[in-house]
């Protein structure tokens, strides 16, 4: 039955793992780590929810707990915080999968882990600052930040790509 | 925003190779740090329940013993008290302990709680006997209170008979009975009952009916 369950979930896990660590290596053992846990507290799941959403929450805590120290989130004041820009984000949408992944990775951890958080698994800012121990307003500023650095990549990316049809 | 949510979200890689081994790997050893621990409180727990079987057995064959002495003990001793008192009609009135209590130590038993009232005390039984050696009345009041008596049949047998019966007995006996009128007849039923083939057992020496059939048998 563990078996099964592994060979069900872990495609996607995997992924999550990937997200948080940006590595593969530290991503294997969070992805062993996480499944330990789950085949222990088992018993712990009442049903509420579905339970891919429960097995999803333990990849997220234990990448969370395993990457804490890592992930440095400086406080910044509200008048850095309205510098920050908010427009209308969508340039990630017309990208694959791979690529998303990996412009991901490149992210530093605590703008990583937020957009991960909030982006993907859905968390509010306020579950966000709970769980990293921050202020509500530092993860929204995190976001935004993450959200910047995703568009220059992005742009960037695109400029490439031009430059390189225009070339040929 | 949403579509990248989806996106990523149901988005799925390859986990590495070997993966699940590890895992497997260390549920095993997780479970054989457990395993001992179980046997062990298996262990402890069957050492347990022994112990307390050999316990409950103890108490069992301890109590089994103590109420049987006692119980000869009451038999003897009033057995011996009552054997001159009485005619020699082979006949021996014993009290249950607990009724005799009841009757002679009416003030005591109020002041006792439950559970030692019911249970059989040797003092107790030696002093109710001894007073219905010295007593007669007394014993008759005693007997009338209780709900059965134990008589001693001709080959020594034990037989319970209600405490009517033991008025009948004792008015047989004595010169100054309640109704002398029942001398004769009790007499004449002893007599029947001693050269009949009728077990004196309680359930045909109480039946009134049969005991009536038998005298007209006789007749």
């Amino acid at each position: 039955m563990q078996e099964l369950l592994y060979n069900r979930f872990s495609p996607k896990m995997y992924s999550v793992c990937l997200r948080y660590s940006g590595n593969a290596e530290d991503a294997r053992d969070l992805l062993q780590e996480g499944f330990i846990k789950i085949f222990k507290n088992l018993s712990k799941y009442r049903g509420d929810g579905s339970f891919e959403g429960w097995i999803r929450r333990i990849f997220v805590n234990t990448s969370i707990e395993h990457f804490r120290k890592k992930v440095y989130l400086q406080d910044v004041t509200e008048t850095q915080e309205r510098t920050i820009e908010d427009k209308e984000w969508n340039v990630l949408d017309n990208l694959a999968e791979k690529d998303i992944m990996k412009m991901i990775n490149e992210l530093s951890p605590g703008y990583k882990a937020v957009f991960n958080m909030h982006v993907i698994e859905g968390y509010s800012h306020k579950e966000i600052a709970d769980i990293l121990g921050i202020n509500e307003g530092t993860s929204k500023s995190q976001l935004a930040r993450a959200k910047t650095v995703l568009r220059k990549m992005v742009e960037s990316r695109l400029n490439k790509t031009s430059n390189n049809t225009a070339s040929l | 925003m949403e579509d990248i949510k989806n996106k990523m979200y149901n988005y799925e890689t390859p986990p590495p190779a070997g993966v699940w081994e590890s895992i497997s790997a260390e549920l095993d050893a997780d479970l054989a740090k457990v395993i001992p621990i179980t046997k062990r409180s298996n262990k402890t727990l069957y050492y347990l329940a022994a112990a307390a079987v050999a316990i409950i057995l103890f108490c069992l064959v301890f109590f089994t013993n103590q109420f049987s002495k006692s119980t000869d003990e009451k038999l003897i001793t009033s057995s011996e008290n009552k054997r001159d008192t009485l005619n020699n009609n082979n006949v021996l009135i014993t009290v249950p302990s607990n009724e005799k209590i009841t009757a002679k130590n009416n003030n005591e038993s109020q002041t006792r709680n439950r559970s030692e009232k019911n249970r059989p005390d040797k003092k107790q039984t030696r002093e109710v006997i001894k007073s219905a050696n010295t007593d007669k009345d007394n014993q008759l009041a005693s007997n009338k209170t209780s709900r059965y008596i134990t008589i001693e049949g001709l080959q020594g047998q034990q037989v319970k008979v209600s405490s009517k019966m033991a008025t009948l007995i004792d008015s047989s006996e004595t010169k100054t009975a309640s109704k002398p009128i029942w001398n004769k007849k009790i007499n004449e039923w002893r007599e029947i009952m001693k050269v009949n083939t009728l077990a004196p057992t309680t359930r045909n020496f109480l039946d009134i009916i049969e005991l009536t059939k038998t005298l007209k048998d006789k007749k």
